[in-house]
């Protein structure tokens, strides 16, 4: 009787509809409240208004809610856009920022696991194994990035943000060229893999059940002890890595590479992010916003706009990163007394370079695909 | 031929794992749940903002003007920053937020535990060590609580249950009686020797 009513029932009061619209709503209502609740209140001298701190609080929910929704139609972590464009442009402190990178990161992964597993694309030992190796890099990365703070000072977070510039700046250049992925990566015949952590799975698209085989396993866990490492110092997600070391290194489809990426991560910043919080770099209002952001962005992304996914919108994110990548190593070299603090007009010539970049970009990729379209249809 | 009407492994026959499910739907579940705590915990720090471990008309300009997260905290007044401060203030706006954070940076822990719990019992090795455990207490599981079979009234209303709970998405196919009994008989023998245990 109740399978038949589950069929029955509409789709908007099924998961994840449900959930959706229920956080949905309680976010409108709860932005409602807390204007009508800010209107009329007093403020101590030298305090923020309240109106202020609510203003703050929805202007970084709708920050978070873009990033998320971008980042998925982009197919790029919402970590990745989050931590560098808070380090180069706001004067927040740089472990506060990537201790609330890391929560925006981890819930990024956290909603999509449960899917992921519904589906069947999930794969729990491989999930856990790898989470081994990225949890342990991570905590370290983690209790580095406290010492450096507690220790270098602004020398330290001048050298965060340069190294996280030129990260940045090489992931934007392998996220414009593409990097060769392989779909169903071969295994030379002799190499030993393991049945026990094969898991088939139905793949839709084609309407067949897909196995898959993993090798390398030790291998691919101490390269998720590296990734870590580098996630956990600099508070971001790490989907970018992951992906080809699952593909390249322990073989795996490249879905099932994805899917898990978001799993690991989610799983292994659990354990990454307890030293920030231990060392009071998680500020509870600070954070609340961008979590929630990136929940129902990331939700509404993954329902409604998976099929909007568009190429356009990965290359001005990828400018956008350029540019990131540009003002974190200025503020870094300013940092260390390096060079002098940047005139504003050469910031802005910078971003009018690199948005005409991105439109000659786009402009190339939409005539190719029209004279391809041309083409074929010859 | 390809069918477009499956969408999932259960769908087309396969057996999913389930201690993947459970961790996969407790990390789901409990991430919403985080996500709501901080949804509506704002609203107690705003209408409140006197009632607040960090008082929220000055923490905003301290988090601007670059204040290392150290110092942010002792402006509470506190010597040094404790984590679990939030026990303490629950009823508190910026407390609630935290226990938020702190659930959800739970949940994979949370999920594994779930999953290894799942694991123990599908695999039987749950209703071994319920029935080599109660045998130590001098018990004789067969005899106390015997191999008599689930009467059919306790089947049904625990198949209910189960098929009710996963229907949404056809995640567990309808259990085998002979199956679901061996795992009803297991639990039912964990349960007598806790109570037994428990009397001990």
């Amino acid at each position: 009787m109740s399978m038949e009513n589950g069929k029955n029932t509409p789709r908007f009061l099924k998961s994840p509809w449900l959930e959706l619209i229920v956080l949905l709503g309680s976010v409108i209502l709860s932005y409602i409240a807390l204007l009508i609740i800010a209107g009329g209140s007093d403020t101590p001298p030298g305090g923020m208004t309240l109106m202020n701190i609510v203003l703050f609080l929805f202007g970084f929910f709708i920050l978070s809610f873009a990033i998320a929704v971008i980042a998925v139609m982009a197919g790029i972590g919402g970590g990745v856009i989050y931590t560098p464009l808070m380090l180069a442009f706001t004067p927040v402190n740089s472990l506060v920022v990537r201790a609330t990178g890391l929560i925006v990161a981890m819930f990024s992964g956290l909603v999509s696991t449960g899917p992921f597993m519904k589906r069947g694309i999930g794969n729990l030992k491989i999930a856990m194994l790898c989470c081994a190796g990225y949890g342990l890099g991570g905590f370290l990365g983690a209790r580095g990035a406290i010492y450096v703070a507690a220790t270098m000072g602004a020398a330290g977070e001048g050298w965060v943000r340069f190294s996280l510039g030129c990260i940045v700046l090489v992931l934007g250049a392998y996220f414009f060229f593409g990097g060769v992925k392989r779909d169903w990566p071969e295994i030379k015949s002799g190499t030993k893999t393991y049945p026990a952590f094969s898991n088939p799975y139905y793949e839709p698209s084609v309407g067949k059940i897909m196995d898959y085989k993993v090798v390398r396993l030790i291998q691919g866990a101490a390269a998720m002890f590296g990734i870590g490492l580098v996630s956990g110092f600099f508070g971001m997600g790490a989907g970018w890595a992951i992906v080809p070391i699952m593909n390249f290194v322990m073989a795996l489809p490249l879905k099932v590479a994805a899917s898990l990426s978001g799993i690991v991560i989610g799983m292994g910043d659990c354990i990454t992010v307890w030293p920030y919080i231990y060392s009071g770099a998680i500020i509870p209002l600070f954070v609340a916003p961008w979590l929630v952001g990136q929940v129902v962005g990331g939700m509404i992304g993954a329902q409604v706009l998976i099929r909007a996914r568009s190429e356009i919108i990965r290359i001005i994110l990828i400018g956008i990163m350029f540019y990131t990548s540009f003002g974190l190593i200025t503020n870094a070299l300013q940092k260390l007394g390096v060079t002098p603090a940047l005139p504003s007009w050469a910031s802005v010539l910078v971003l009018v370079l690199m948005m005409a970049w991105v439109i000659v970009v786009v402009l190339r990729k939409s005539f190719g695909t029209e004279a391809k379209k041309r083409r074929q249809a010859a | 031929m390809k069918d477009t009407n499956m969408n999932n492994n259960a769908e087309a026959g396969l057996k999913q794992s389930f201690a993947a499910m459970v961790y996969g739907e407790i990390v789901y579940w409990l991430s919403i749940v985080a996500c709501f705590v901080c949804t509506i915990a704002p609203i107690l720090t705003v209408a409140f903002p006197e009632n607040n471990f960090l008082n929220p008309y000055f923490l905003f300009a301290r988090i601007w003007e670059k204040t290392p997260p150290d110092k942010i905290w002792m402006s509470a007044g506190e010597s040094h920053f404790d984590a679990w401060f939030w026990t303490r203030n629950l009823s508190q706006g910026d407390g609630l937020i935290m226990f938020g954070l702190v659930l959800g940076c739970s949940c994979a822990c949370i999920g594994l535990i779930g999953a290894s719990l799942a694991f123990f019992f599908r695999k039987g090795t749950g209703a071994f060590l319920g029935d080599r455990l109660y045998s130590v207490g001098g018990g004789d599981i067969s005899r106390d609580v015997g191999n008599a079979p689930i009467r059919e009234s306790e089947f049904s209303f625990f198949k209910e249950a189960v098929i009710s709970f996963f229907s949404e998405d056809d995640m567990v196919q309808e259990p085998e009686p002979k199956e679901f009994c061996r795992r009803l008989q297991s639990c039912r023998n964990l349960a007598v020797f806790r109570t037994r245990v428990e009397i001990v």
